[in-house]
């Protein structure tokens, strides 16, 4: 019977993977560089959009290393599907 | 094209189809302050930048935005240390001169007087004076500068009357900012611990910093004002002696100010407030705007 919820360990794993990326314009701009040879990071990024860039990767480090500090403190929640891995 | 180029072209190019790698490579260029160690040795120059690094990564992300793309850029560390301190002092009241004073907490210029140090005479001769009217065997000056503050502070915040209170409060350091009423060596000695590199403590010491100057330059004008107008100089002589003369703590004598000159009536909180007794009303400086005290 599928209830919609997650059913197992691997379940999780598969919703986990099919979680987009997070959509950073550093990261676009590391994708888009021309760099020449021998450059490892963009140098051909406006500085303006450069600086927006690291404002935004800041603010998404914060937000991960929240999210991951409030999972590290999270109570057991009873739960009403068989999910063996999680058994208290 | 040699083949090392060709090599670092072709992980540069593996990099960005790979999400997590690319992230990664992200990651360097843009916060490479996320893997230096966050402990500092202070004597070291590198770790001098290093630490002015994690400080505008914590606090000003603009700044270390600009730094980390010129370090990627080569720059020398003269002119990181200029473009770091120029970035920070856009927050900043008081200037930061260089990243080596960025591990003794956010600046502030302690603006107080020192009347017991010997150099105190020499160095503010016209203070000095103000200050000799107040000397008595009988009674601490800044008890009676106290009294004569809060007499003062019904006729408002703006105006002579603000600016005698605030000379008073800097000459005796009873003010309640700390900036204004302790030197730097009293701020060292008395344990006050320097504010901390948070948004909170930048804003907390931007305030009491900004209300420091503001404080002076109106005792400043007081000054002048004694020093230009003899009867503000009578005035506040006799209000002197009349609470040096009181017979009990607890009297309260009917202390004269003359009106503001410079302040229509209707800038008076009072409208009879050439007669009034003390009362315990705050002083100005408080303005109802919160303590200014900096805690030990």
């Amino acid at each position: 019977m599928s209830t919609g919820f997650l059913q197992s360990t691997s379940d999780l794993i598969t919703c986990l993977l099919q979680t987009p990326p997070a959509d950073l314009l550093g990261l676009a701009l590391v994708r888009q560089s021309t760099s020449p040879p021998g450059a490892w990071f963009p140098n051909d990024a406006p500085l303006e959009q450069v600086k927006q860039a690291a404002v935004e990767f800041l603010d998404y480090g914060n937000r991960c290393r929240e999210a991951a500090h409030k999972l590290t403190a999270l109570r057991p929640v009873p739960l009403s599907v068989s999910c063996l891995e999680f058994g208290l | 094209m040699n083949d090392l180029w060709q090599m670092q072209s072709f992980l540069v190019s593996s990099m960005k189809a790979d999400t997590t790698l690319a992230l990664a490579n992200c990651a360097a260029w843009l916060d490479p302050a996320l893997f230096s160690a966050d402990e500092f040795d202070s004597d070291s120059e590198e770790d001098d930048l290093t630490y002015a690094l994690h400080v505008c990564r914590a606090c000003f992300p603009e700044v270390y935005t600009e730094v980390v793309q010129r370090l990627w850029r080569g720059e020398s560390a003269l002119q990181l240390n200029q473009v770091i301190c120029a970035g920070l002092n856009r927050y900043l009241v008081t200037p930061l001169q260089d990243i080596s004073q960025i591990q003794y907490g956010v600046p502030f210029e302690a603006l107080g007087l020192d009347r017991d140090d010997s150099d105190f005479r020499a160095q503010h001769p016209r203070l000095a004076r103000i200050a000799d009217w107040f000397h008595s065997d009988d009674q601490e000056p800044h008890e009676c500068a106290s009294i004569l503050i809060k007499s003062l502070a019904v006729y408002g915040e703006k105006g002579i009357h603000a600016d005698l209170a605030h000379l008073l409060g800097w000459l005796f350091g009873i003010s309640g900012n700390t900036l204004v009423d302790w030197t730097e060596d009293m701020i060292w000695e008395g344990g006050i611990e320097p504010p901390e590199w948070t948004p909170d403590d930048i804003a907390f010491i931007n305030e009491v910093q900004e209300e420091a100057h503001e404080m002076v330059s109106s005792a400043q004008r007081a000054l002048e004002q004694l020093e230009q107008d003899r009867g503000w100089a009578q005035t506040l002589q006799r209000n002197i002696r009349l609470v040096r003369e009181r017979k009990k703590p607890d009297d309260q004598p009917a202390l004269r100010w003359q009106p503001d000159a410079c302040h229509s009536p209707s800038d008076l909180p009072h409208p009879d407030s050439e007669l009034l007794p003390v009362r315990g009303d705050p002083a100005p400086s408080d303005g109802g705007g919160g303590d200014h005290r900096v805690s030990g």
